[in-house]
């Protein structure tokens, strides 16, 4: 089970409209929100901000396509010669209050859904079937969940009902500004670094859906700012933590690494 | 005799006095997809097609050798319009290979930018050349060494006023932005390959298609193997026998050469029209009557009648949809199932097979691709939920049966039907580039697929579509879902070939049939456009989008789950509408297709 509870420090986020808003009006209202975005813009960082800054406590599941209803809601473990009860992060989220946060929701299976759909609406119940239970979730319980539209997949995505259920905030990558920003504050690198990289992000975003399955995201221009911070020369970095994890294809690399060059080698 | 010394003096002669580097020479085609994302990355339109430039005359002082020989009088320029970027087919000016590759990318992040429309030629050079540096800061090194290596190269005029033009250019290459000095024909001098068209930009003139002088060229002579774009040029066609304006019923557009000869009714009509071709640096286009091209336009219209196809099976009739009367016309459509007869069994086309081996390793590791089975009677690990339950169950008094208490890790089975649809219909004659065209592109797409979908084990059918009218709807069954991927079907694979138009309701039904009689859990209808349905009885604009749509429809409402893949960098118009806004892809580089095309099943059917 990968559920995790956490209670940190507010981790640092820079917000990019107006989503620390509705997302504190949707907790008061007790409404569902669904994130979507591509990968690597700041999705569950900003999950795990809003928890901090609500003083909630944080229960994220990552989900794969192996995770039933059971894996959320909990199952019965061996004690000394008994059964016991044991409870998914979901239930535990319903029980003692808190974000429920399934990043990647549509990877789940599908039965996945009906644990979901009263919970999601304003019953806010949870039925658990192998115990007989049904649970009324608290005021200060909220469900969270994620995905990335991008992926086209014919036989899998949210369907419409679920959809429905939910507050829905679309992220994209940062504007150049705050993005720069963002680099700065989490590896405290030179401004003119964090301008450059920004440069080359800018530069590489607009290969998508051409050239590449998918751009350069913030959390890969953090990834190489470190690299570079902590004295990696830059070719090396970039090609590390930019070129090659946005292809496989050597002669795709070179040509990214050209038109880095192009912005870096200054 | 005299022909074949004539050749050897020209071989020699040419040798002679060729400038450039041609073992360093580096072409655009094997470079297309660096530049291509060069270009998209430097903020390029990503809709522009990249094309080889025209050759264009170029007055330049040239020495004598170059003069007998005939060589070196061209220029080939970097200049974009609305539709097209077009870079030099080939650079060969520097001795090394990588400086010549080094000018691509110059000119890519040149072209990028935004043309620059005041002053004259030089002063707009430069402060293109300054932007872009300003933009691009890295490239700087790169720009100083091109400048170097060019100016090594430059020739000096003899005439002294020519040579302070000259001057004026070598220190506008080496600092822009310092002269501001434009009295000059550029075609006096040597040409600059690191800067774009001397000609005023694009947007600057009337014509947004291209720059003056210059028209874009049409398709026509694309087969003719070359590295440059001749130029075209419109003209009225001056006939000298007639002065009064007739009712002209059959003007055709015809290729002359405009010296009022007709090439195309000369003797040798396929020989010297391809040769003459070649040899022509510009060609007029006319609008004149006659009948010459006549048979040609009969060839295009109706490529391989009838008897070229076996039938296979008659008379199957279809349904199609009248959205102005808002009802199904029971068997308005009959579609034939035809074999193409020359479809000779066969191996993988060479050019394929490393891409083929390729795309077979992806999809068979990931078929590889297990899953826990839970509640198997055996496995390799015991299974704590089913465990637990029955536990729970005995425990309470029930009375459980030995059902299965273990997980075994299997390989997943995939329960997926895939009918692959071809539109084979005349449009994709069109040429994707110098090369190809788009039947090319769908062939090998095809070919790949087939390797894919066989790697995978999921259960497939190809099929390819074209139809004349209402009443001969033509549908080639290239492979079955029973049928195993063998020579034979990739024999009918490469026997594709265009011909008439796109009645797409009519094919979707009939596919829709096939993939309803299989048993899988998931049955996909992936199609393979290149342009909107129309045929010639009225199935075209609304009334071939409605009945499309309603075929797809009632596909989607017999679970079956349609997905269109089309290389018309205009079907955003109309895909959403026809088959929903997740459920299409547009492949704006027809090129990429074969590619892309695995990928995206790839991804559609969850493997990846």
């Amino acid at each position: 089970m990968n559920a995790s509870f956490t209670a940190q420090p507010s981790p640092f986020y820079a917000p990019q409209a107006n989503e620390v808003e509705l997302f504190q009006y949707a907790f008061h209202h007790q409404l569902p929100v669904l994130i979507k975005g591509p990968t690597g813009c700041g999705k569950t960082r900003f999950v795990r901000h809003m928890a901090a800054k609500l003083h909630l406590p944080l229960y994220t599941v990552a989900c794969h396509d192996d995770l039933t209803a059971t894996d959320l809601v909990g199952r019965h473990l061996l004690q000394n010669g008994d059964t016991v009860w044991c409870d998914g992060p979901l239930t535990r989220a319903v029980r003692e209050g808190g974000i429920c946060y399934l990043d990647e929701v549509v990877e789940a299976r599908k039965d996945t859904t009906v644990v979901l759909h009263p919970l999601s609406d304003d019953r806010r119940e949870l039925p658990i079937e192998r115990t007989g239970e049904y649970l009324k979730a608290p005021d200060n319980f909220m469900l969270v969940v994620s995905y990335n539209p991008g992926y086209q997949n014919m036989f899998k995505g949210m369907k419409p009902s679920t959809r429905q259920r939910f507050v829905a905030l679309r992220f994209d990558f940062p504007k150049p500004e705050l993005e720069r920003r963002i680099i700065l504050q989490e590896t405290g690198v030179s401004e003119r670094l964090a301008i450059q990289l920004v440069q080359v992000a800018q530069a590489l975003r607009r290969l998508q859906d051409h050239d590449l399955e998918e751009s350069a995201s913030t959390r890969l221009l953090v990834y190489c700012a470190s690299l570079i911070g902590s004295g990696l020369p830059w070719p090396d970095a970039c090609r590390a933590a930019l070129a090659e994890p946005l292809s496989d294809d050597a002669a795709t690399v070179a040509a990214l690494m050209d038109v880095i060059t192009a912005i870096m080698d200054a | 005799m005299e022909e074949t010394v004539g050749k050897l003096w020209h071989t020699w002669i040419t040798r002679a006095a060729q400038t450039g580097y041609p073992a360093a020479r580096v072409e655009l085609a094997s470079l297309q997809k660096k530049i291509a994302l060069w270009f998209h990355a430097f903020g390029g339109d990503p809709l522009l097609s990249i094309k080889a430039a025209s050759r264009e005359h170029w007055q330049a002082h040239r020495n004598l050798l170059a003069r007998i020989a005939g060589v070196g009088a061209y220029g080939q320029f970097a200049w974009k319009n609305g539709q097209e970027l077009f870079l030099p087919g080939a650079i060969a000016l520097f001795p090394q290979r990588e400086l010549n590759e080094t000018l691509y990318l110059w000119l890519a992040a040149l072209a990028s930018s935004e043309p620059v429309a005041e002053g004259g030629w030089i002063t707009r050079s430069q402060q293109q050349v300054m932007r872009t540096l300003e933009c691009w800061p890295g490239l700087r090194k790169s720009y100083h060494a091109l400048v170097q290596a060019h100016l090594a190269l430059r020739p000096v005029p003899p005439k002294a006023v020519l040579q302070a033009a000259e001057h004026q250019i070598r220190q506008a290459l080496l600092q822009p932005g310092s002269i501001q000095w434009d009295d000059i024909d550029p075609r006096a001098l040597a040409p600059v390959p690191l800067w774009l068209h001397p000609l005023p930009a694009p947007s600057a003139t009337k014509d947004h298609t291209a720059p003056p002088a210059i028209v874009a060229q049409t398709d026509q002579v694309t087969d003719i193997t070359t590295d440059h774009r001749r130029q075209g040029k419109k003209v009225d066609h001056v006939k000298e026998d007639e002065g009064l304006l007739a009712f002209r019923l059959e003007s055709l557009f015809s290729w002359v050469e405009f010296v009022n000869v007709d090439r195309p009714q000369e003797d040798d009509e396929e020989l010297g029209a391809k040769t003459a071709a070649h040899d022509l640096d510009e060609f007029a286009v006319s609008k004149k009557s006659g009948t010459v091209k006549q048979r040609l336009r009969f060839d295009l219209d109706l490529p391989g009648s009838n008897y070229e196809d076996t039938v296979l099976l008659d008379g199957i009739t279809l349904p199609e949809w009248d959205y102005r009367r808002q009802r199904l016309q029971p068997n308005h459509c009959a579609l034939t199932l035809l074999a193409n007869r020359d479809a000779e069994p066969m191996a993988l086309p060479a050019h394929l097979r490393s891409a083929a081996r390729r795309t077979r390793a992806f999809f068979a590791h990931l078929a590889l691709n297990r899953q826990w089975l839970r509640q198997q009677p055996q496995g390799s690990e015991i299974d704590w939920d089913a465990y637990l339950n029955t536990m729970t169950a005995w425990r309470s008094g029930q009375n459980v049966a030995g059902a299965g208490l273990y997980r075994e890790m299997r390989r997943q089975q995939r329960d997926l039907s895939c009918l692959l649809l071809a539109d084979l219909s005349l449009s994709t004659e069109t040429a994707v580039d110098d090369q190809y065209t788009v039947i090319d592109v769908v062939r090998d797409g095809l070919f790949l697929m087939s390797e894919a979908l066989e790697a995978t084990g999921d259960r497939f059918a190809i099929a390819g579509f074209s139809s004349r009218n209402r009443q001969h709807i033509r549908y080639y069954p290239i492979k079955h879902f029973s049928e195993p991927l063998t020579p034979q079907v990739r024999g009918r694979i490469q026997a594709i070939r265009p011909g008439f138009y796109t009645r797409m309701g009519a094919a979707i039904r009939y596919a829709t049939q096939a993939l309803e009689q299989e048993t899988t859990g998931q049955r996909l209808l992936l199609l393979l456009s290149d342009g909107k349905p129309n045929d010639i009885d009225c199935y075209e604009g609304r009334y071939g989008i409605e009945d499309t749509r309603h075929a797809i429809l009632t596909a989607q409402r017999k679970g079956v789950v349609p997905f269109c893949v089309t290389i018309d960098n205009r079907a955003n118009e109309y895909l959403p509408y026809l088959f929903g806004p997740q459920h299409y892809m547009v492949v704006h580089n027809a090129a990429q297709l074969p590619a892309r095309l695995p990928q995206l099943y790839a991804r559609l059917t969850d493997i990846a």
